[in-house]
């Protein structure tokens, strides 16, 4: 597999801070995958996150997007359009008031013909499954609606990555469901890489790695499993394990034998009706 | 302090093409030192609800009734209700605009009138129940801080008006796992320490389970439903089916239940299921 993100020796320091908010940051991310991020507030999760598509440039060391400079004045835009990023509030995002004028805004500021245009907003809204409310006004969508049409201004300018700073931090229940499944099926069935940084364990358990942040640094990586059976390690960097997690995690330390690696409802319902 | 809202109506801009229905005939009854936590999807007028609570807003139609006064009365005095119902907006981080920490808890007493002493022992108080170090944030700007400090902070000026009500829109969205752990465990005390009525607004139904007595359920405008937490997180199929959910806990318990196995349902949090579970290994060890 190539890599569609590098990241060598990232450090990145604001100005008017003597703390460095990364230090030493080293992963690859390849095409395809989805990673999460989880860390605590103020760990650099959204610093990284605006270092992936040149917003901010690294202090020391180089980021790569699909093989792009980040740090390169001329290919910046080659860098924005590889890698789009949404962000936490949605109201933020919305620019038209019409949701297909909207999603037309980003392929509008690429100098796009308006033929194409048309297509990448009807394929865009497709992928989102918002089509039937093309000609709505986005105030009236719910929250979750809301962010889906700012993902799908994303994918109308066809980027490779896009990048989800806390996309569903405002959302209900069901606007927060609506929404990574929208992002895995555009993982899954449009093979964009993605990287979404969340504060939701369960959002985290359904990416393929998952980076832990603490203090600027990446302190833990690997699969879900990998990362969310240190229970203890997760909770002292002020991070949490899904609920189900948890109980299995309380059950074993009662003296229950129960596998310790377990994620999800579903294959923690089978192994719990196998013991009882 | 009691609050009563009757056939609460709220339209926002009547009469003009927007116009549109935010509220529909609200009967909602908070007993004193009540904990109530309100659920709904975005868009289903909670934030609407909370703002006509202490007179943000004025109902279309209805009334809202505090300690038996009508807040809309010409009699009422507004000023003095507003200061015993504090509310927190979403994201209150937002409205920190003073030089430092110490001065931006002290505006609301300041306006108060009340005097400088009073005002400095509210402030230190407030910045304390935080859960911030008085001595070490007073000086700095509320802008050095991190988002959960300032959000603390923010908290801390609505505390410092001494609220009877405290209504909370939304306070750890955003937060990290331990940052919603300590803001909300700083409720809970303050709660305990000061008596006061709490109104929780959250999409958390994991948070709403653990720490609320009684639920409120707004759908499109309306309050579907009322009642204690065990009660309103049993309907998991009509809970889903307006934007909203369960506790994945309870929803483990039920999976087991639907499966034939003899554990209690309407567990609410981790420490309950884990008893729950260890009784029915302990029956069927002894069975």
């Amino acid at each position: 597999m190539t890599a569609e993100i590098i990241a060598q020796g990232v450090y990145y320091q604001y100005a008017q801070d003597n703390n460095l908010a990364l230090k030493d940051i080293n992963f690859k991310i390849d095409k395809g995958e989805f990673v999460a991020i989880i860390g605590p507030n103020g760990s650099g999760k959204s610093t990284l996150a605006k270092l992936l598509n040149g917003i901010f440039v690294p202090t020391k060391g180089e980021i790569y997007v699909d093989g792009v400079n980040t740090a390169s004045k001329e290919d910046i835009w080659k860098v924005r359009q590889k890698a789009g990023m949404v962000f936490q509030n949605p109201d933020n995002q919305i620019v038209a008031t019409v949701v297909e004028e909207d999603v037309a805004f980003g392929p509008e500021n690429l100098g796009i013909p308006p033929a194409e245009i048309r297509i990448r907003v009807r394929e865009a809204l497709e992928a989102v499954e918002l089509t039937e409310y093309a000609h709505k006004a986005p105030h009236l969508l719910s929250g979750g609606q809301k962010q889906r049409v700012a993902i799908a201004g994303i994918l109308a300018m066809k980027p490779q990555c896009i990048i989800l700073d806390e996309p569903t931090a405002m959302l209900d229940p069901v606007g927060r469901k609506e929404v990574i499944s929208t992002v895995k099926k555009l993982n899954r069935e449009e093979g964009k890489t993605i990287v979404l940084i969340t504060h939701f364990m369960d959002e985290a358990v359904q990416a393929d790695r998952v980076f832990v942040m603490s203090n600027g640094q990446v302190v833990m990586e690997g699969t879900p499993r990998q990362v969310f059976t240190r229970v203890e390690k997760l909770k002292s960097i002020g991070l949490d394990v899904p609920q189900v997690t948890e109980l299995s995690y309380q059950l074993r330390k009662a003296g229950i034998e129960i596998r310790p690696d377990l994620l999800t409802l579903e294959e923690t319902v089978d192994c719990l009706c196998q013991l009882l | 302090m009691s609050i009563i809202v009757k056939n609460l109506t709220h339209v926002y801009m009547p009469g003009t093409p927007f116009e549109s229905t935010a509220l529909k005939d609200i009967n909602w009854k908070i007993e004193d030192g009540e904990f109530w936590g309100l659920i709904g999807h975005t868009g289903s007028g909670k934030s609407t609800l909370i703002q006509h609570l202490n007179g943000l807003l004025k109902p279309t139609a209805g009334e809202i009734i505090i300690d038996g006064e009508n807040l809309h009365a010409k009699s009422a005095r507004l000023k003095e209700i507003r200061q015993k119902i504090g509310l927190v907006f979403q994201y209150p981080e937002h409205q920190l605009f003073e030089e430092t920490v110490e001065k931006d808890v002290a505006f609301g007493p300041k306006n108060m009138g009340l005097p400088e002493d009073v005002v400095g022992k509210r402030v230190r108080e407030a910045i304390e129940q935080v859960g911030l170090n008085y001595d070490a944030v007073k000086d700095k700007s509320p802008f050095e801080l991190s988002g959960g400090q300032m959000r603390r902070v923010a908290i801390a000026g609505v505390l410092a008006m001494n609220p009877e009500v405290l209504i909370l829109d939304e306070p750890t969205a955003g937060l990290d796992p331990l940052g919603r752990d300590e803001i909300l465990e700083e409720i809970v005390a303050l709660r305990k320490k000061r008596n006061i009525t709490v109104i929780l607004v959250s999409h958390s139904m994991e948070d709403i389970a653990r720490l609320v007595d009684k639920i409120a359920v707004m759908h499109r405008g309306k309050m579907i439903k009322q009642g204690s937490s065990r009660e309103i997180f049993r309907d998991y199929k009509g809970l889903t089916s307006i934007g909203l959910g369960i506790p994945q806990i309870t929803e483990l318990m039920m999976r087991l239940r639907e499966r034939g196995k003899d554990v209690a349902c309407d567990v609410l949090t981790v420490e309950e299921a884990r008893a729950e579970i260890l009784k029915a290994l302990r029956r069927k060890g002894s069975a």
